[in-house]
């Protein structure tokens, strides 16, 4: 199972109120469980009279109070009410697992803890009579609202598919189904608060799964065979606007291909890196079978050091717990042995992790500035795998250009021989950013398509010398960008929080995705030409070319450079900035220059 | 004769009025071979007010059918969907662009008494309780802006009969004015 989602029980107690989540997914990319935007799935034991009411005024059945959730209503269900809770926890937390959203499971009602909460209170109130599954207070569009609320009428589903035949009875009613349709419908109605509404359900890119697999389309699309048989995710759509609204918790995801240059057998690795942030969290690694070590670890900053006129912390990522593997890259020097945590000498191998806790409002976020191998006595060998650091990108401000800088930082001259970069609609799974890998692979491993096809951005094989830069286009400012949703003035004036103006944030106009794309994917190559190296198959030491492989994926950003808290490309949409050369820059940044 | 029969009636002669301006005629019964489409599509539309006005066609002009539904607002809540299109719709899915769409929050059985609705934007105003009516442009796939302005229902009545009239402008300010008229599917719908 290659699949960076892990399933840990013991890390999945979340203490809220008298209830604690099992066997919740442990996301990845979870900022270490501090993701800002805390989605609550409510399930009150008893009525709530201090639910929020907003079904009434529209003609619908009350909110509040808060039914109970109680499986007594379920009648077709056969077991017990924690483990649906804990398989709706699942089912969602799953849903939103990439986003910067923490999912949180609870029977009491949510604190105001935390400014932005989206609560799902998930009922077992029945409104079969009217087709009605679940409701949410608005459809947030561009997510300006801090707390807002959502209602599961659960029964509804007992009604609908719970008889004689339906998708929820006798052989169909087991814990998975029930968790998947009544999670779907929680998932949904967070989605609207999160500014998802029906129609973004409706567009699909070339070869994306059916549109009954996803979350956002209105009710009749989907069967209860499509709510029950199926744990529906976000399209490609609905994704990149959940994006753009509320961030992906993971910022930069890199793996590398490397080779042991010793003759010494290697029993670990060790990146030094530098970043602007006072912490590192590692968010998932590689744990595929071309890496004879899984589970990186960071540790705390070991002080600052100065590069290219910034002053960083430095950081060291560590690689050294075993696992069983392949004992090289395909194509790459070996196979060795394959001995779990060893890299024989000459060897090829594959590291890789994710970062989260990364500030894009400041360039060169992440720089590795060096790689060293240990042999088992913990002694550095003499030889270091070629790397060129790569940065997360930034944008020029004078040409409109958003630039990748790759630094050799510490070593030989470096040629990079080709450069390809792909804009994505989702994030791809750090365990398909290998140089084998045939299709796209989100991290529930569903295949999906990019924005276009990659598209080389190094003309021709450049050499880097010692401390130099390269500076890489991957898009202009003036690209057009993938989603883009009209907010209209209306929209902001509402008081919606049913307590008090909450909508201090909203920016009539448009929203739009981010830029250049929901995450960006750039793969090189990198060749030491003159490298002394550990011939494996000559049992010597020869000089020639050497070569890695880089894979980097970072996410996008809303380009703000005349830093008034919109994105700049809304700006000029709304004509609140002016683009006289259509470069993407608002005009009055140009002109300061 | 009472005040529903009133207002239905004057907007009965005014859109008939109308109609009969343009050389169109009201119809009574579905144009289309009964059970060849879902719930639906009658005629219905004619610009007044604006016939005047530039040279051309007008947008409203081309949604020549009218399919009325049951379905869900966009906060799912329970609704009569009327979708006005260029080509004959089944309605299963979506139809294919350019088309409005008009979603009336109501119980699936319940005939909404004549009313003319002032249509709100995506978010509600808690402060103003009541029906949801929205009504979208879709002009392609990915481009898709709210009205505003006001719908008339004429009459709403599940498996029978939708008719109204919209008057409604773009947020770039165009407007589009116009009357419908489509069978009422009771097909069940299901929202969330």
């Amino acid at each position: 199972m290659r699949d960076l989602r892990t399933v840990s029980a013991a890390a999945a107690l979340i203490m809220m109120g008298a209830t604690a989540a099992s066997a919740a997914p442990q996301c990845y990319t979870s900022y270490g469980g501090t993701k800002p935007n805390k989605l609550y799935l409510y399930f009150p034991p008893a009525s709530d009279p201090g639910y929020p009411e907003f079904g009434t005024s529209i003609g619908l059945p009350p909110t509040s109070p808060a039914h109970a959730f109680n499986i007594a209503d379920l009648t077709s269900y056969t077991g017990s009410a924690a483990d649906l809770r804990n398989g709706i926890y699942d089912a969602v937390a799953d849903t939103y697992c990439e986003f910067n959203v923490q999912v949180i499971q609870t029977t009491t009602a949510p604190p105001a803890t935390f400014p932005n909460r989206n609560t799902v209170a998930v009922t077992t109130d029945n409104a079969t009579a009217l087709g009605l599954f679940g409701l949410a207070q608005n459809v947030d569009t561009g997510d300006p609202t801090a707390v807002d609320f959502a209602y599961v009428w659960g029964a509804t589903y007992q009604g609908q598919y719970g008889g004689a035949g339906g998708a929820l009875n006798g052989a169909n009613s087991t814990l998975e189904r029930w968790a998947r349709a009544l999670g779907g419908t929680a998932a949904h109605e967070g989605g609207h608060n999160y500014g998802l509404g029906h129609p973004d359900g409706l567009p699909l890119a070339a070869g994306e799964d059916p549109l009954v697999h996803h979350i956002m389309a209105t009710g009749s699309h989907y069967s209860g065979e499509d709510r029950a048989g199926y744990r529906r995710h976000f399209s490609d759509h609905e994704y990149s606007v959940l994006a753009s609204n509320v961030g992906l918790s993971v910022q930069t995801v890199w793996n590398w291909d490397f080779v042991n240059p010793n003759a010494e057998t290697a029993t670990k690795v060790q990146m030094d890196i530098l970043s602007t942030q006072a912490s590192l969290a590692v968010s998932g690694s590689y744990n595929g079978n071309e890496s004879p070590w899984v589970n990186p670890t960071v540790g705390a900053s070991l002080g600052t050091q100065a590069f290219k006129g910034v002053t960083y912390n430095r950081f060291q990522v560590t690689w050294s717990t075993g696992h069983a593997w392949d004992g090289h890259v395909p194509g790459g020097p070996g196979p060795s042995p394959g001995v779990s945590g060893q890299v024989a000498g000459g060897a090829s191998f594959h590291v890789g992790t994710g970062f989260s806790g990364v500030d894009y409002n400041l360039p060169n976020p992440i720089i590795i500035t060096n790689v060293t191998l240990f042999d088992a006595s913990n002694t550095a060998l003499a030889l270091h795998p070629r790397n060129v650091a790569f940065d997360s990108g930034a944008l020029d401000a004078a040409d409109g250009v958003f630039k990748v800088q790759a630094f050799n930082v510490a070593g030989p001259p470096l040629r990079l021989d080709l450069v390809r970069v792909q804009l994505l609609p989702r994030l791809l799974t750090i365990d398909a950013m290998v140089a084998g890998s045939k299709r796209m692979l989100d991290v529930r491993n569903l295949p999906f398509s990019p924005f276009g096809a990659a598209k080389s951005v190094v003309a021709r094989p450049q050499t880097l010398e010692k401390d130099q830069a390269v500076a890489i286009p991957i898009a202009r400012l003036s690209d057009k960008r993938q989603v883009v949703q009209r907010i209209t003035a209306d929209d902001c004036a509402r008081d919606d929080r049913l307590k008090g103006r909450d909508t201090t944030n909203c920016k009539p106009g448009i929203t739009v995705s981010l830029f250049p794309a929901t995450t960006t994917y750039l793969t090189a190559t990198v060749t030491d030409p003159s490298a002394k190296y550990w011939d494996a198959k000559a049992k010597k030491y020869v000089t020639g070319p050497l070569t890695s492989h880089a894979f980097l994926q970072f996410v996008g950003r809303h380009p703000d450079l005349n830093k008034n808290g919109v994105d700049d490309y809304i700006d000029i949409l709304t004509q609140k900035s002016k683009d006289a050369n259509r470069d993407g820059i608002p005009d009055e940044v140009q002109r300061k220059r | 004769m009472g005040s529903r029969t009133r207002f239905k009636e004057s907007v009965r002669f005014a859109l008939g009025f109308r109609l009969a301006a343009l050389g169109l005629a009201i119809p009574r019964s579905p144009a289309w071979p009964a059970g060849a489409l879902l719930g639906t599509v009658v005629l219905a539309t004619a610009a007044w007010g604006q016939a005047a006005s530039s040279g051309g066609q007008k947008l409203e002009q081309t949604f020549l059918h009218a399919s009325a539904m049951r379905g869900c607002t966009q906060e799912d809540a329970p609704a009569l969907e009327i979708y006005l299109t260029r080509s004959p719709f089944a309605g299963t899915g979506d139809p294919s662009p350019p088309y409005i769409h008009i979603e009336i929050s109501s119980s699936p059985q319940e005939t909404i008494a004549p009313i003319t609705l002032t249509l709100i934007q995506m978010r509600r105003d808690p402060t103003k309780p009541g029906r949801v009516a929205r009504a979208e442009l879709v002009e392609a796939e990915r481009s898709r802006v709210w009205l505003s302005g006001t719908l008339t229902l004429i009459e709403a009545a599940p498996g029978r009969k939708v008719s109204g009239h919209y008057d409604v402008t773009t947020p770039a300010g165009k407007r589009l004015e116009s009357g419908f008229s489509a069978d009422y599917s009771t097909r069940s719908a299901v929202c969330g």
